[in-house]
């Protein structure tokens, strides 16, 4: 029976680390905890709607790699900035992320998610691609991510081809192209903390 | 002589707009943070159009598509979205097969004939659950798009909303070859076919619309690059 017991901790062991440690798994993994934070009954409703969002906020946390998404979405701009701006930049932009995708999730009724393909461009860099069915029709969603040394982080997702970090690129470049660093900056956290207000 | 015609038309599109090409798209690139923003020599004036777009969909469309959606619920506007698509599924071929694309013709077709039959008119979309079905659409913007032609540069229409040179053209040859246009040219009817259809799409998205205006730095240049990417996304397919 101790046998018995030992390999299934083994297998349940073996099987978070195999799911972890390939992109596809680490997508799929925080996915399924967004959706187990959305059909938790204690977690339904407007009255538990801060804890709710509280807890979809720290699997964002933990989903994104705020530097690499920084880096991509300034560019050529990244080196102009202190590592003290960004550093505070990237605190600022992941809450902006956070700020676009909580009330994507919250709204999200799970209609189903597949996961479709995991392509490889570097053992380094990946890409997952998955379909959510939505109430529209199917929503075809890119997962950028890259391995960092507490394992694979999203560096960017696309959601019918229009990728987020191009987008706020756009508009990070043309605000910088007449701005410092420091204005922008100033920008972002207006922008944050307005919305949050 | 009108096939030979709009073939001249076709090529002289083709040559002015390849130009733009070379320099908007990095060579079989599938990094979209490789491609390069669209040129904006009517800025000024595109975002004062953009600016009258947002008042005509939030504060005049808003609230009739508030008493529209309490009317008439999710489904029934599905149903109105894919018999709007179905109605232009001739286009879609036509565009396909001038981009020798012979399999997503072909699947425009099948997905026609299940549609109009089986599904009422095309009311409801039964071939959506066969992938191989659900082609991409192409129209005639993408068809300049393969055969090499570039954005020219950005245009926001009014009420029509965010295009291109290319695709302004294309949406127009498009129009011209729709069977609302042939059943009933410029008459109220297929005004308000096309009205309808718009104001539908539109109460489909009306949130997603002000979610990404909210979310945006400057929303006139995040609208902007959506619309690049998607595009560019369309003809690459």
């Amino acid at each position: 029976m101790k046998i018995w017991g030992l390999v299934l901790w083994w297998l349940s062991i073996a099987s978070w680390v195999c799911a972890e440690s390939s992109p596809m798994g680490f997508v799929q993994e925080n996915v399924n905890r967004v959706v187990s934070v959305l059909e938790d009954p204690h977690l339904q409703g407007d009255r538990a709607k801060t804890a709710r969002m509280e807890k979809l906020a720290a699997i964002t946390d933990g989903f994104f790699d705020p530097t690499e998404l920084s880096r991509r979405a300034l560019g050529q701009y990244w080196r102009m900035l202190s590592p003290e701006e960004q550093q505070e930049f990237s605190d600022l932009f992941l809450q902006l992320i956070k700020q676009t995708y909580l009330d994507k999730f919250d709204t999200y009724n799970n209609q189903g998610i597949r996961y479709e393909q995991e392509v490889f461009q570097s053992p380094t860099q990946a890409t997952v691609l998955l379909t959510a069915a939505t109430d529209k029709g199917p929503l075809h969603i890119q997962v950028s991510l890259i391995q960092t040394q507490n394992g694979w982080k999203a560096f960017d997702i696309a959601v019918e081809n229009i990728s987020l970090v191009r987008n706020y690129r756009t508009q990070f470049q043309s605000i910088l192209q007449s701005n410092a660093p420091r204005n922008l900056i100033a920008i972002l956290k207006e922008k944050v903390h307005g919305s949050r207000s | 002589m009108v096939l030979g015609r709009s073939l001249v038309v076709l090529l002289l599109l083709v040559v002015l707009l390849g130009g733009c090409a070379a320099r908007q798209h990095a060579p079989n690139s599938a990094d979209p943070l490789a491609d390069e923003a669209i040129p904006d020599p009517l800025e000024p004036l595109n975002r004062a159009m953009f600016r009258l777009n947002d008042v005509i969909i939030t504060d005049v469309f808003g609230p009739v598509r508030t008493v529209y959606v309490g009317v008439f619920p999710q489904d029934v506007r599905n149903g109105f979205g894919n018999f709007y698509r179905n109605l232009a599924a001739p286009v879609r071929v036509a565009n396909a097969l001038l981009q020798l694309k012979g399999d997503k013709a072909a699947a425009e077709v099948v997905r026609f004939l299940l549609n109009t039959t089986f599904g009422i008119l095309g009311f409801f979309d039964v071939s959506r659950p066969f992938v191989w079905l659900n082609p991409s659409p192409e129209d005639f913007g993408q068809t300049l798009g393969h055969a090499g032609a570039g954005h020219g540069f950005y245009l926001v229409l009014p009420v029509l909303g965010p295009t291109s040179l290319r695709d302004g053209i294309g949406l127009v040859a498009d129009a011209l070859a729709s069977p609302t246009f042939w059943w009933a040219p410029l008459t109220p009817h297929a005004w308000a076919i096309q009205t309808h259809n718009r104001a539908n799409t539109l109460s489909q998205y009306f949130d997603e619309y002000q979610k990404t205006k909210a979310d945006a730095l400057d929303p006139y240049l995040s609208f902007k690059d959506i619309y690049t990417q998607h595009r560019d996304a369309l003809v690459r397919e």
